[in-house]
């Protein structure tokens, strides 16, 4: 069971957005993980809720991922974006062949997150902890010719979360659920963020995972902006609700690779396309 | 062997990182910014004084909206009346109606057509002062409200009233007259909006004539998206 938990660890960590669970690693431990995520959209939610097409727009992400346990109640979490590209289509016209307006691309560090998490109930059958992250506005929020390239916010922000785990065997599976929920205090005029999570997955004979997640994003709307920024990753107002769907496999003890796929059911101001995400981890 | 295998796994993985970076090059996306071309007399009359002359103009709009010169045939429908040669010059030789047309020299179809009169005097057909129109939105964005687009003296003015209202939602809404309600790329940008709810005023350069666009738009200038537009008509 305990390595079954640590591999929910390595599972639960996406490279964009981090929900987590109740688990902390215990002193000495934790794991790395590297992935590769993207986005590339041709629609967005509108501050309307509905989908309206937009020039392509994509960004990848390259993201080295860690969990250390200082102690046995308390990790430090690092999420850093090595490498994060940005780019828009090139416009033609269907009618001349004329270029309307040029492609355009930005490569820079992404936002990083430095993060701790303390576990105030460890070893019961329900576990709680909760993290406090410092985002690092090391990407670029104003990348392109019109700065609408975006590798980041631009903004330092504080997100606090708190994450609630169970796990319970079924058969020769085992079962796991988490609730999450946090609050993100962002800077620069942006509007500050409730966020909510859901989760549930499986673990079938220590190998294969598969995890469904539930996610929620619900702004304040206390922006300081005349007009929004955006209807990006990095926009002040966005709002979303989305599902993401992960599978992992344990190659070895230590090792393991996983994938998810997410998207928005509903949102605004926010890419409508879905996103990928695949990844390596290691145990350390 | 399974610790060279796990090896080969990690490789392979971190190559795919690579070959995914190196896949997300720009791409292209294709507007669909067809209208339908069309040549106008820029200086219409609707009386000419018998034995007077008249240069007529006309200007020519391609698929895309964008002036153009090109060439063209003038012809009179009653040369009786009024004769016109190549370079649209007509003169009245007696009293009576006749119909100018101007046609694209390619394409006889793409024509304008003008009733003129000759008679006693020679009666310009001036272009109104103002233009009315109801900007409508036409995406998900809010967006409306009636406008004006009136000659100041010194030049136009875009006139937006008491019940206009846009979104506050973009990083960059602007607005432009262009002869193409899908793009901008041959438009005159009048300049970013920065009242977004009740009637104000945005002055235009004194070199635009009032008949010069056919519509108003209203785009997402930074994302290229188009907001809502409205048509000019008089």
């Amino acid at each position: 069971m305990k390595q079954a938990l640590v591999i929910i660890l390595f599972l639960t960590t996406t490279s964009y957005v981090h929900a987590g669970g109740g688990w902390v690693n215990g002193k000495g431990k934790g794991f790395f993980k590297l992935s590769e995520w993207w986005v590339v959209a041709d629609a967005h939610y509108t501050d309307t809720g509905e989908i309206d097409p937009n020039v392509t727009i994509g960004l990848f992400n390259t993201t080295l991922y860690g969990e250390y346990g200082l102690s046995d109640k308390f990790d430090v979490i690092l999420n850093f974006p090595v490498f994060s590209r940005s780019y828009s289509n090139l416009i033609r016209s269907k009618t001349t062949g004329d270029v309307i307006a040029p492609g355009q691309s930005v490569n820079s560090l992404g936002d990083a997150e430095l993060g701790m998490k303390y576990g105030w109930i460890r070893n019961k059958a329900v576990v709680v902890s909760s993290t406090i992250y410092f985002g690092l506005p090391l990407g670029n929020d104003m990348g392109g010719d019109n700065g609408t390239l975006q590798t980041g916010d631009g903004e330092f922000n504080q997100r606090i979360s708190l994450d609630i785990s169970t796990s319970a065997p079924v058969g020769n599976v085992n079962t796991f659920y988490s609730v999450n929920l946090g609050l993100n205090n962002r800077t620069r005029g942006f509007s500050d963020e409730f966020r909510y999570g859901l989760e549930t997955g499986l673990i079938v004979d220590k190998k294969v995972i598969g995890i469904f997640r539930l996610q929620g994003l619900k702004s304040f709307k206390n922006s300081s902006f005349t007009e929004t920024n955006g209807a990006t990753l990095f926009a002040s107002d966005t709002e979303y609700l989305s599902y993401t769907f992960e599978l992992g496999y344990e190659i070895k003890e230590r090792y393991g690779i996983s994938a998810n796929m997410g998207k928005a059911f509903s949102g605004n101001l926010i890419f409508a396309n879905p996103s990928y995400s695949i990844g390596v981890h290691v145990k350390i | 062997m399974s610790i060279l295998k796990i090896q080969l796994s990690m490789k392979k993985l971190i190559l795919l990182f690579f070959v995914i970076t190196l896949c997300n090059c720009v791409g292209e996306d294709i507007y669909d910014d067809f209208v339908e071309q069309r040549i106008i007399v820029s200086n219409p009359i609707s009386d000419l004084k018998v034995g007077d002359t008249y240069q007529f103009g006309f200007s020519y709009f391609n698929n895309v909206g964008k002036k153009e010169d090109v060439n063209v045939n003038w012809m009179s429908s009653n040369t009786s009346v009024i004769t016109i040669d190549n370079q649209g010059l007509a003169t009245a030789v007696a009293e009576g109606t006749t119909k100018i047309t101007v046609s694209l020299t390619q394409d006889e179809n793409i024509k304008y057509e003008l009733s003129v009169n000759s008679g006693s005097e020679t009666v310009m057909m001036e272009d109104p002062t103002e233009i009315v129109g109801v900007i409508k939105s036409t995406s998900s964005y809010q967006l409306e409200g009636d406008f004006t687009l009136a000659d100041a003296g010194h030049g136009l003015e875009l006139r937006l009233a008491s019940n206009f209202k846009a979104t506050t939602a973009l990083p960059g809404l602007y607005v432009y007259l262009s002869n193409n309600p899908t793009s901008i790329s041959n438009a005159y940008e009048i300049g970013a909006v920065t009242v977004f709810s009740g009637a104000n005023t945005m002055s235009i350069d004194a070199s635009i004539g009032i008949m010069d666009y056919t519509y108003l738009l209203y785009f997402c200038k930074p994302y290229n998206v188009k907001v809502g537009h409205g048509k000019i008509s008089n």
